[in-house]
């Protein structure tokens, strides 16, 4: 790698990683076409590097979000065996369904999310302090406003069903759960947009390292062009939390369904073979 | 909430800790990569501590790429330390669950 093309892949991993660990995604679905058609990477290089940015990402900006008080750890670490589970099954399924079919569904879900989020307003469900659920009431105070959020979760078990689909979805298609996740803990399970965005930004790491360490073992993770991805990675994702804290809950609810919106987008030009990813 | 806070102390201190041990490592090696440029193949893991020893650039940058992948593991493992202090062993269980899929997912 030449110090040009060096620098073109640190800027394009510090752009997936500001928006990555803004919006809780793993910013594999943007590190991928940067490499592959921006820079002219193969993409098996490229998918190695990217899944190691996707855990760049996580953790840079989940030391933050957490020291914040903005993760619902206890929540996260229930959602990760289902994601993880799901995106073994993916895997499997992937064999036998038509890949652009699924893509399509998938497509679908995500621009149903856009306009539900879009639409309606964000409820946040109290803490009923029954059942299970009870052990998942979190709060936070708000970094924008300074006021204290509480809030309960509910539906728990649907909430669980769409981390096995996020799973699935990622084992699939390779395209991060988090796209997924997020709007589940927001519009089906009553997290707040900033901690739902945060909770998937700090589970995505959990969920990469198996295929990480899987391609790592087979030796396909470029060292060179990884840690390239992964420093310029860590930088961007450094800067996407205090980005978001100026940033009110809503208005990331908004650039959010807009994030879904262009995803669902790629994923239709893909399916139909236009795309590049 | 006092131990919701405790949670967010050490696993946030694992994860800032992993990630500036894995970006001090990497831009070392990155370092001595462009210094004096070489192939730049992956190295298998077995060989990974005779590379080292031969002063080897990618196997520093790799050994960078292993902490940053060993990061998230270690805080499952912090939080469930946690958990189980709490006496939450609900959420040791998930913790452990949690390391059960990834071993899972890595032996298929």
């Amino acid at each position: 790698m030449d110090l040009l093309l060096t620098a073109g892949v640190l800027l394009a991993s510090a752009f997936a990683g500001i928006i990555g660990s803004m919006f809780g995604l793993g910013g594999g679905i943007i590190i991928i076409p940067l490499l592959t058609l921006g820079l002219g990477f193969e993409m098996k290089d490229a998918i190695g590097a990217s899944l190691i940015g996707v855990i760049a990402s996580s953790t840079g900006a989940a030391g933050r979000y957490v020291s914040e008080g903005l993760v619902n750890i206890r929540l996260g670490m229930l959602m990760e065996p289902a994601t993880t589970v799901g995106s073994i099954a993916g895997a499997f399924l992937a064999v036998y369904l038509d890949q652009e079919i699924l893509a399509l569904a998938f497509a679908a879900v995500l621009l149903y999310s856009a306009y539900y989020m879009f639409k309606k307003p964000e409820v946040t469900v109290h803490s009923r302090r029954e059942g299970f659920c009870r052990f998942l009431d979190s709060s936070y105070v708000d970094p924008q406003t300074g006021e204290k959020v509480e809030y309960g979760v509910h539906n728990l078990r649907r909430g669980l069903l769409a981390s096995f689909a996020a799973g699935n979805m990622s084992g699939m298609l390779g395209v991060g759960g988090g796209i997924v996740k997020v709007p589940a803990m927001n519009v089906w399970m009553g997290v707040p947009m900033r901690a739902a965005t945060s909770t998937s930004n700090f589970m995505i790491g959990v969920t990469a390292v198996a295929g990480a360490s899987v391609l790592y073992v087979n030796g396909l993770v470029p060292p060179v062009l990884a840690a390239t991805v992964a420093l310029g990675v860590f930088a961007g994702a450094s800067m996407g939390p205090r980005l978001v804290r100026h940033t009110a809950g809503r208005t990331l609810r908004r650039y959010f369904a807009i994030v879904l919106i262009a995803i669902s987008a790629l994923m239709v030009l893909e399916a139909l073979g236009l795309g590049g990813a | 909430m006092e131990s919701e806070r405790r949670l967010d102390r050490y696993v946030s201190m694992v994860l800032r800790a992993g990630m500036l041990l894995s970006v001090a490592v990497m831009a070392i090696g990155l370092l001595l990569y462009i210094l004096s440029p070489g192939p730049a193949d992956s190295i298998p893991l077995d060989r990974l501590p005779e590379e080292l020893m031969n002063g080897s650039s990618v196997a520093v940058i790799s050994l960078g790429i292993l902490f940053l992948i060993i990061t998230p593991l270690a805080r499952v493992v912090a939080a469930a330390l946690v958990f189980a202090v709490d006496r939450e062993f609900r959420f040791v269980l998930a913790s452990l669950a949690v390391l059960a899929a990834i071993t899972l997912a890595i032996m298929l």
